[in-house]
């Protein structure tokens, strides 16, 4: 292997894989599966979550170690299974990431709304997110890694004081704290909170997208752990913050707040009011640019990513050739990263008109759900089709730790989506209808460009 | 070495088709990377050097730190690719050709074929 002027690090790897699942709308989420649980035990969720999503981690790394490319998912289905099924199920996963960003620009709309009530409308908030998302791409700014680490530290620090202050001021609040199947609640809310918990660490796995970047395969691996380990950390204790210091109605937006708002898309904000009391103005503060940061690191990965992925697939010729635009002067594939931002504006114009934001986090936990037992479907096919290619980290305790991720995910897919509840049946149909929509696009439309 | 000096023919004609066009000068005005090759079916490894949008030089060996290392399953692949028989991108997309670097660079790489072989 040849010598690298620049590699990444197991830490800026697990700092950036934090950064890009952390967004506003996982505090939203977090707050949904506190409302799945009885008493003030949704933490419970999120830790078993992080535990399955570690050993879908282990799957990660030992494919992204045997083909360390930026075209990830769609490299291992394809070498697994085979093209038809790589593009339109990586293509679906990629495209439900892009319509969440526009229920992640309405959460973030909202928080700044809520923030400062005589300021501009949502609207404002929602297109200077894309904007900014949109240019930082667009002219290609590459943030530097030391600076995206320290933003997503400040962050989580952030989080993690006012959760600890949270919890010391007002305790537990519930009696139950321990048993998420107890107070005649069964098992069913607590296996649909596990399976949307797996939503809060959604792209976790993006950082194999950075494997190029990287010398040693281990830092991947290391830096997935790392980032879910961070996540849980964080999710585990807000979820439990959140829950003692806010009664769950007002969280959700059931009940309207004493100062005759209703918080429903940005808990955060009456959190904090509650947590800082006389002091709440810095504590607005924080949460203002906790969601800016939490916002446009999300914004900006996912257009990152998802831009340089629909560009290489219309070089494939799997998309329209123009996607392939490259700007002279930038180097940035700009025709994708403005189509992409069209979409995403699009969903959070459909999203703000309609409702219904809550059922982005169903379907993004859908998407991640599918990938992650593929994953391992991928890894059980690769370990017997090629036996000997060379793999710099194996997936502990194969093959049961493989099936038993596959098994599991499966299920969590079937439970997740059988519940009655609207928001969960709009996040499937938005999720299946993504999934048709690339299954169409791979039957009819690719066969059409790969002629042309 | 086995090889090497059809490799390193075919990169030369690569190398003199990229300085021939004025629009890959233009997108590479600010570029001065150091790229190394490799094959995993052998030891030919080759370091090219850009420089001010001129692809300046192509060396036997690996020189250097590089801002991007490519490896091909084989020669015959490394040598299809700078002839412009071989369609990088789907090797890419399939797993085959192996990139490590900054993406920003990856898509640069992909682009100066995008533009020599426009067809490809």
């Amino acid at each position: 292997m040849a010598d690298l002027k620049r590699v990444l690090t197991a830490r800026s790897v697990a700092a950036a894989g934090a950064g890009f699942a952390f967004a506003t709308m996982s505090i939203v989420a977090d707050v949904q599966v506190a409302d799945l649980v009885p008493g003030n035990t949704g933490w419970i969720a999120v830790i078993t979550a992080a535990l399955f999503c570690l050993l879908a981690s282990w799957c990660f790394a030992e494919l992204s170690g045997m083909f360390p490319t930026s075209a990830g998912v769609r490299v291992y289905i394809q070498q697994a299974f085979n093209e038809k099924m790589a593009i339109p199920l990586s293509a679906a996963y990629i495209f439900t990431v892009v319509a969440a960003s526009g229920a992640e620009a309405y959460v973030f709309g909202s928080v700044f709304e809520a923030l400062i009530p005589q300021g501009p409308s949502i609207w404002f908030y929602v297109i200077m997110g894309f904007a900014i998302a949109g240019a930082l791409n667009y002219f290609g700014i590459d943030i530097a890694s030391g600076t995206q680490n320290f933003m997503a530290i400040i962050m989580f620090l952030f989080l993690v004081c006012v959760s600890l202050v949270s919890l010391y001021k007002f305790g537990i609040r519930f009696d139950n704290w321990y048993n998420p199947i107890g107070d005649g609640a069964g098992a069913e809310g607590f296996i649909t909170a596990v399976a949307l918990s797996v939503f809060l660490f959604a792209g976790f796995e993006w950082v194999t997208a950075l494997s190029e970047e990287t010398k040693e395969q281990s830092v991947i691996s290391k830096g997935m752990i790392g980032s879910i380990l961070i996540l849980c950390v964080v999710y585990a204790l807000l979820n439990a913050a959140l829950v003692s210091a806010v009664p769950k109605d007002v969280l959700m937006g059931r009940e309207v707040w004493t100062d005759g708002l209703n918080y429903g898309a940005r808990p955060h904000v009456v959190f904090v009011k509650i947590v800082f009391g006389a002091y709440e103005l810095p504590g607005l503060i924080g949460v203002g640019l906790l969601s800016f940061l939490a916002s446009m690191t999300s914004f900006n990965a996912g257009i990152l990513t998802t831009s340089r992925f629909l560009y290489a697939m219309s070089r494939d010729k799997t998309m329209p050739r123009y996607l392939s635009r490259i700007h002279m002067e930038y180097f940035t594939p700009y025709a994708a990263i403005l189509t992409l931002c069209a979409v995403a504006l699009i969903s959070s114009i459909l999203l703000t008109l309609l409702g219904g934001f809550d059922s982005f986090t169903y379907a993004v936990a859908g998407a991640e759900i599918m990938m992650y037992v593929l994953a391992a479907l991928s890894v059980i096919k690769l370990r017997k089709k090629m036996k000997t290619h060379v793999r710099p980290f194996r997936m502990p305790w194969y093959p049961v730790a493989a099936i038993f991720t596959a098994v599991f995910f499966t299920l969590l897919f079937v439970m997740v989506f059988a519940d009655p509840k609207a928001e969960v049946r709009i996040g499937f149909a938005i999720f299946m209808s993504i999934i048709a929509v690339m299954v169409l696009h791979t039957i009819f439309v690719i066969p059409w460009l790969r002629k042309k | 070495m086995s090889g090497i000096n059809e490799s390193l023919k075919a990169a030369n004609d690569f190398k003199d088709k990229m300085n021939e066009n004025m629009k890959v000068r233009k997108l590479l005005k600010r570029w001065n990377p150091l790229i190394h090759f490799d094959t995993r079916d052998s030891d030919v490894r080759l370091t090219f050097k850009m420089s001010e949008g001129m692809a300046v030089s192509v060396e036997e060996g690996h020189i250097g730190d590089a801002e991007l290392a490519v490896t091909f399953p084989t020669v015959k692949d490394l040598i299809d690719m700078f002839s412009g028989k071989l369609d990088p991108t789907s090797m890419y997309l399939s797993g085959d050709i192996l990139v490590k670097g900054h993406q920003a660079d990856v898509i640069k790489l992909d682009a100066i074929t995008m533009i020599i072989w426009p067809e490809s």
